[in-house]
């Protein structure tokens, strides 16, 4: 037994040393980045309008063309970029181990992400939790959750405020798609998600009509980049290239395309962005 | 870069891990039941050449285990119900899946694992040596006493080395039931680590309790296979 527990500290402290050791490698980042000429971009690909696959498979959506615009910035062309498809649960584990530059996925600025993460400046304002349900559900109310199951995605903020505030059964999947399908088999009464992607959702074909956003978000979430402590030079350039993008009409254009309404956050900063340009 | 255990203190996280343990145990222990339900009853189906049966049960032996255990998981959840198989909701009216997730993780690992002990428990019947056999039948047992007495008695005993695989093999894919959203270990285990971001300490915590349950069944089998033991028969 002793000796089986020797063998395990040495497995843990050789996994710790390898991580300490990528940490230790500190040239700057900006500089990392130019030299391999390839900005390495955390995104979602489930997650309509953000990120999604097209149908050639494609990644496309809003953080994708904010993602090439800041590539543009920084390197000089869009397709100087490489993007990691991430989920809500690995993408801080992903930038911290460096498998990414910068994560452009929905991530919502709060206190407890950044103390392990530094935030590029807003780039969205994202309605909370909504709550999706069928059309003539009895749910009129947040307290009405309560005893409900309701589905949802592992790894979001409120998903303890569902359980613990208004008591609901929440049912936590890995991806979207395994939520949306569980709810269509009836699995849960509602699904408990962020606003942008239930919206768009009740209006898709096979689902409008039917269900529709019955709870609406009571709190906005700022959306911003997310990037690796400590690189001062880096935040600087990401954060010169989304001014950039938000002055060249790059958001407010990508949120026309991607049908998500003009939204009075990005229209504000594209109007700052603008004059403080020019 | 150190390891930082203080979030344990933390009376929500040890509550949820306790949680996850239970699921993860319950999970467990339903799956081993219905796996030695199935492995017996296939393997007496192929031991006896029952006619269609023997067939059936070679299907499906090949069928559940050379397909991954998680599609076969994705398949009860979320394929089942599209097929009719759902019942109404007397509280709502609704018609709501027949399998909660949990029942789903349980029939998987069942179905999956069982597939394999089916093949093991046939091999460990063949290794029944026929002279026991023939000394049986010469003292006037019918074909399915021989089977009830010596056969499967002598037959389970001499499975066990494997069966141990398949029950570690058992408990740790167990661990699939995040993925349909099942509250086992693992489960919270994700939640856990996104609140605190000490990814690789939680990491570390399960893969330790991992191996206290796996070591736990190890034992458990180790003590039956003493008490069983047949002294002379060398197993």
């Amino acid at each position: 037994m002793i000796k089986l527990f020797r063998t395990l500290i040495a497995a843990v402290s050789l996994i710790t040393m390898g991580t300490s050791l990528t940490g230790a490698a500190h040239a700057d980042q900006l500089d990392r980045v130019k030299e391999r000429g390839k900005l390495i971009v955390g995104i979602k690909n489930d997650y309509k309008p953000f990120g999604f696959l097209d149908s050639k498979g494609e990644i496309i959506g809003f953080e994708v063309d904010l993602a090439k615009a800041v590539a543009k910035e920084i390197l000089g062309s869009e397709t100087a970029i490489e993007l990691v498809p991430v989920v809500a649960s690995n993408r801080i584990e992903f930038l911290n181990q460096g498998r990414i530059d910068v994560i452009f996925a929905t991530l919502g600025r709060n206190p407890d992400r950044a103390k392990v993460i530094d935030f590029t400046n807003d780039y969205y304002m994202m309605g909370g939790v909504v709550v999706l349900a069928a059309k003539d559900t009895t749910i009129k109310a947040w307290e009405d959750l309560k005893g409900r199951k309701v589905c949802g995605i592992q790894g979001n903020m409120y998903n303890r405020p569902l359980a613990e505030k208004w008591g609901a059964e929440t049912v936590l999947f890995p991806g979207t798609s395994e939520m949306f399908k569980a709810f269509q088999d009836s699995r849960c009464e509602a699904i408990a998600f962020d606003q942008a992607i239930l919206t768009q959702k009740a209006n898709e074909d096979g689902w409008k009509g039917k269900y529709a956003v019955v709870l609406p978000a009571y709190e906005f979430v700022p959306i911003a980049g997310g990037l690796r402590k400590g690189e001062p030079a880096f935040q600087a350039a990401v954060n010169k290239a989304i001014t950039a993008a938000e002055a060249a009409g790059v958001l407010t254009g990508a949120e026309k395309t991607f049908g998500m309404g003009e939204s009075d956050f990005v229209t504000k900063q594209a109007a700052a962005a603008k004059a403080k340009t020019n | 870069m150190e390891l930082d255990f203080g979030w344990l203190a933390d009376p929500l996280y040890q509550q949820w891990l306790l949680r996850g343990v239970g699921t993860t145990l319950l999970l467990s222990a339903l799956g081993i039941v219905l796996m030695l339900i199935i492995g017996i009853l296939g393997a007496a189906c192929l031991h006896f050449k029952l006619p269609v049966l023997e067939l059936v049960v070679t299907i499906i032996v090949e069928l559940l285990r050379n397909t991954p255990p998680l599609v076969q998981l994705f398949f009860l959840y979320f394929l089942l119900s599209e097929i009719g198989l759902s019942l109404t909701d007397p509280a709502t009216g609704r018609s709501i899946p027949l399998f909660t997730g949990f029942t789903c993780v349980v029939l998987s690992l069942g179905l999956y694992n069982g597939a394999i002990a089916v093949e093991i428990i046939r091999s460990g019947l063949l290794a029944v040596p026929r002279e026991t056999i023939e000394g049986a039948r010469s003292l006037g047992y019918t074909r399915l006493q021989i089977f009830r007495y010596v056969e499967l008695p002598m037959g389970l005993r001499l499975t066990i080395p494997a069966m141990t695989n398949n029950v570690v093999s058992l408990i740790k894919t167990s661990s699939q039931a995040v993925l349909v959203a099942v509250a086992d270990l693992m489960y919270y285990a994700t939640q856990i680590m996104l609140e605190n971001f000490r990814n690789l300490e939680v990491m570390v915590l399960i893969w330790v309790i991992y191996i206290l349950i796996a070591t736990f069944a190890v034992l458990v089998i180790g003590r039956i296979a003493a008490a069983t033991r047949i002294p002379g028969y060398g197993v």
